[in-house]
């Protein structure tokens, strides 16, 4: 799967229940696992919510697809981190051998840990996708406002957003254009088509500006962006299945 | 040591052809209470930015529309696969460097923010948890380390181009350095200490870090080349550099050794002592003589007469520094000079 075929945000389905949840519970109910996953000092909690993240994933019609290709990074990342804790952490040597002369130990500490931060790893990221998959950013932007996040801020990330998919067509047709000169032959003409590719960006990206912003004066625009509320209650519902959900991970936390 | 293995089952993993994602922070890494410090520095940072921003968008209604658009192309930038040679594998540039050049510091640690969090819902690179973290490293870290190397630059009379591959080659190493000690403070053990385990993260970065901000650095020449060359005036900086967040970043990195003396339990010996004397005894090196021979009160009073001599010497010369713009200046003179020239005509 193509870099560029991962911009792409969930939610859109307004037939799902798990889509149509409040945005601020479902902040709330990702920022709640994640801290009861970094509080967790045992395998449980984060084994937990991984498979509460894919069981969640499946009611709400996730592309696996998507779901999965996320997690190829920090797959990598485990992997890594099983390696720095295996010999950096512990005292019950498991197995030591030589190498050059260097006698370098694997420690039963270290691999329990190394297992565990890794586990923690794919829980974090796991919660992470099933938000970022089954909401939009407008209403996740909705929910920050809610929740006192500078407007400025939004504003920007608001028009971070709009734009990302319009520079975005931009750069994927100046690349395939590059390639197709062959521009992408050897890392000397790689780099200097990137380096065109980037100047080309922001230039494109001045001109852009100049005309959105005569395009947003003429509609009114006076230096302020509307962005939307979310106002009242969110559903009951919703909120005591996120705290039942929640429970087993925080007793896991405290019980084990 | 176990560290030369280590260095070669990383290269080994590094050389595998898969994009090499080390520049962020995965969730699930850091402990919880280092977490929240993180958040709120990283957070805290951000709100100090927008604070100072607020003055240019009040004020410019385009402002808002311009940084909107270049955080965009900053996400882009961090996302584009870059080859990185001898490494064998593919990794991507921070893009702090061109954007401190272009929209300067504090805009930069705002639009890392924007970047980061996009960069954490769309690609799964980073997390909430860590999203502080990564705002100091990448933002505050890498914006200023960019910022400053250019500014400088400039003001030492290099031209444009090294000045730019200085600031992306700056921007890139520090984002890696500011990595490498959130790691070895949140990953490190009882029996080895926090200095070996950032030397090692360190040293693990090197094989794609090294070449990839030598690479950072050439393309942010390429982009400013290319935009001075066509838009002159988006070259220009415009906020002012926060001496404060400098010293905050000292503060922290004095904290190591804090962890170090909860362990022992004894009272804090100091970073010297708990971390580099340890490190360097370790390693058979002792500790050399020093040149001036000075101890107890009198190297204090040294300190801080140099210390003195350094902060007078800066605020003198503040206004050149911080405040008058060199381009400005340069351009200036090299007109007067065109037009002093004789011409054929006469």
């Amino acid at each position: 799967m193509e870099w560029s075929e991962l911009m792409y945000m969930g939610g859109g389905d307004s037939t799902n229940p798990i889509n149509c949840v409040d945005p601020r519970v479902k902040i709330l109910f990702a920022l709640s696992g994640i801290a009861l996953i970094l509080l967790a000092g045992n395998l449980y909690v984060p084994a937990y919510f991984l498979s509460l993240a894919v069981v969640l994933g499946i009611m709400a019609d996730i592309d696996y697809h998507q779901f999965l290709v996320r997690l190829v990074a920090p797959f990598l990342v485990i992997s890594v981190l099983l390696v720095i804790q295996s010999f950096y952490y512990g005292t019950t040597p498991l197995y030591r051998f030589e190498v050059f002369g260097f006698e370098p130990t694997i420690y039963r500490e270290g691999v329990r840990r190394g297992i565990l931060l890794g586990l923690r790893v794919a829980g974090g990221v796991s919660l992470l996708i099933l938000l970022s998959l089954t909401s939009t950013v407008l209403n996740l932007l909705s929910a920050l406002k809610y929740f006192f996040v500078p407007r400025l801020w939004l504003e920007i990330m608001f028009l971070s957003y709009r734009y990302l998919f319009v520079f975005l067509s931009h750069v994927l047709t100046t690349f395939q254009a590059q390639k197709t000169r062959l521009g992408y032959r050897d890392s000397a003409t790689s780099l200097s088509s990137l380096g065109s590719l980037a100047g080309h960006l922001f230039l494109h990206i001045f001109d852009q500006t100049r005309r959105t912003h005569e395009a947003m004066r003429m509609r009114g625009y006076r230096g302020t962006l509307p962005v939307p509320d979310v106002t009242g209650t969110p559903d009951v519902m919703p909120v005591v299945l996120g705290i039942i959900l929640l429970v087993p991970g925080g007793y896991l936390w405290l019980g084990m | 040591m176990s560290w030369l293995l280590f260095l070669y089952i990383l290269l080994g993993l590094f050389f595998i052809p898969e994009p090499a994602r080390a520049m962020h922070i995965s969730e699930g890494i850091l402990p919880f209470n280092q977490a929240v410090i993180w958040t709120v520095l990283g957070g805290g940072c951000v709100l100090f930015a927008l604070w100072k921003m607020k003055r240019s968008t009040d004020g410019n209604s385009a402002f808002k529309p311009f940084l909107g658009m270049v955080g965009a192309g900053v996400f882009l930038i961090s996302a584009m696969p870059i080859p990185v040679p001898f490494a064998g594998t593919v990794s991507h540039p921070a893009g702090t460097g061109i954007a401190a050049i272009l929209v300067g510091p504090a805009a930069t640690v705002v639009l890392t923010s924007i970047t980061l969090l996009l960069h954490a819902l769309f690609l799964a690179h980073g997390g909430l948890s860590t999203l502080g973290a990564d705002i100091f490293a990448m933002g505050v870290l890498g914006g200023y380390a960019g910022y400053i190397t250019y500014r400088s630059g400039r003001k030492m009379g290099i031209g444009q181009g090294v000045s730019a591959f200085l600031a992306g080659l700056a921007g890139d190493w520090a984002t890696y350095v500011g990595t490498s000690s959130i790691l070895a403070l949140a990953l490190h053990g009882p029996e080895h200490g926090i200095g070996e385990l950032f030397t090692t993260v360190l040293v693990a970065f090197v094989p794609t870090q090294v070449p990839l901000g030598i690479l950072e650095g050439i393309v942010a020449v390429f982009v400013v080349k290319l935009l001075l060359d066509r838009r002159p005036e988006m070259v220009r900086t415009l906020t002012r550099i926060v001496p404060v967040l400098l010293v905050g970043v000292m503060l922290l990195f004095s904290s190591p050794g804090t962890a170090q003396a909860e362990d022992t339990g004894q009272a804090w010996p100091g970073v010297d002592v708990a971390v580099v004397e340890k490190t360097a005894e370790e390693h058979g090196q002792k500790a050399a003589e020093p040149l001036i021979p000075l101890e107890g009160d009198l190297l204090l009073f040294a300190f801080l007469s140099a210390g003195c001599i350094g902060g007078f010497v800066v605020g003198y010369q503040y206004h050149k520094l911080f405040v008058v713009e060199t381009d400005d200046v340069t351009d200036n003179n090299e007109r007067k000079h065109d037009e002093d020239q004789p011409t054929g005509e006469d």
